[in-house]
């Protein structure tokens, strides 16, 4: 199975203000027929919905049987994926190798 | 200028602008000394409320957004006024469902009433009011 697709986000705030740009930045690297990403999220500091739609959007468009691993998901991104419950969605991993043996599965 | 409300911060209406707002806020919560995680669900709501002025109120570059801090005892209260049109009726009468887990919007309502204790919302003269309110002790 080929590596996943790694993208560091650095955007220390991902939000409404930057949402836009942000979905065009990772929809050029997750091609179509992508189906697992793996998602440095380290430098962001927060997050609100808009930006966390951009992710749901990413998911969406890799189909059904896609799959994203977040790593480095501090206190803020943790918080809105608890409160919003999309911490189900996506795989919350504590490290870029357990990212990637959980993106294997 | 038709603000009846006098606001300790006014910015533009505009999505960065909100990031002044919220950088206003985490300024007051340190000086007052607040946990870091009643700061950051304070700042939550507040961003999702003035992402909701901006993207369903105002539009860009329209107006501006005024905000208050206030701490009083053991309860945070935050202001927001903007001189858009007013908000649909009903819309902070009722609580916020939770959209389907992958729906791309529609979170911003959900996320205020869960950051905040009560969310209140008056028309003053062609001033728009929203008051949220925050316990700051432990629930």
């Amino acid at each position: 199975m080929s590596e996943p697709i790694l993208i560091r986000v650095d955007h220390a705030r991902l939000d409404a203000a930057v949402a836009p740009a942000f979905k065009d930045e990772i929809s050029a690297r997750v091609t179509a027929g992508e189906r697992r990403v793996l998602l440095d999220l380290s430098a962001v500091q927060f997050m609100d919905s808009t930006g966390l739609g951009v992710l749901v959007s990413l998911l969406k468009r890799m189909g059904g049987d896609g799959k994203i691993a977040v790593v480095g998901a501090g206190p803020a991104v943790l918080k809105l994926l608890q409160l919003t419950r999309l911490d189900t969605l996506f795989t919350i991993c504590g490290s870029e190798d357990e990212a990637r043996d959980a993106l294997q599965g | 200028m038709p603000f009846r409300a006098d606001p300790q911060i006014r910015v533009p209406a505009t999505l960065l602008a909100v990031r002044d707002l919220s950088g206003f806020l985490q300024k007051r919560c340190a000086d007052a000394g607040i946990d870091d995680s009643i700061a950051l669900e304070l700042d939550l709501a507040l961003v999702e409320a003035a992402n909701n002025i901006v993207q369903h109120g105002l539009g860009p570059d329209e107006g501006e957004i005024g905000l208050s801090v206030d701490f009083a005892g053991t309860q945070v209260t935050m202001t927001l006024s903007d001189n858009g049109p007013p908000a649909p009726e009903g819309l902070f009468a009722t609580p916020a469902q939770a959209p389907d887990h992958f729906a791309e919007s529609g979170r911003g309502m959900m996320i205020m009433s869960q950051c905040v204790d009560s969310i209140e919302y008056r028309r003053e003269g062609d001033v728009n009011v929203l008051v949220l309110k925050k316990r700051l002790l432990p629930r």
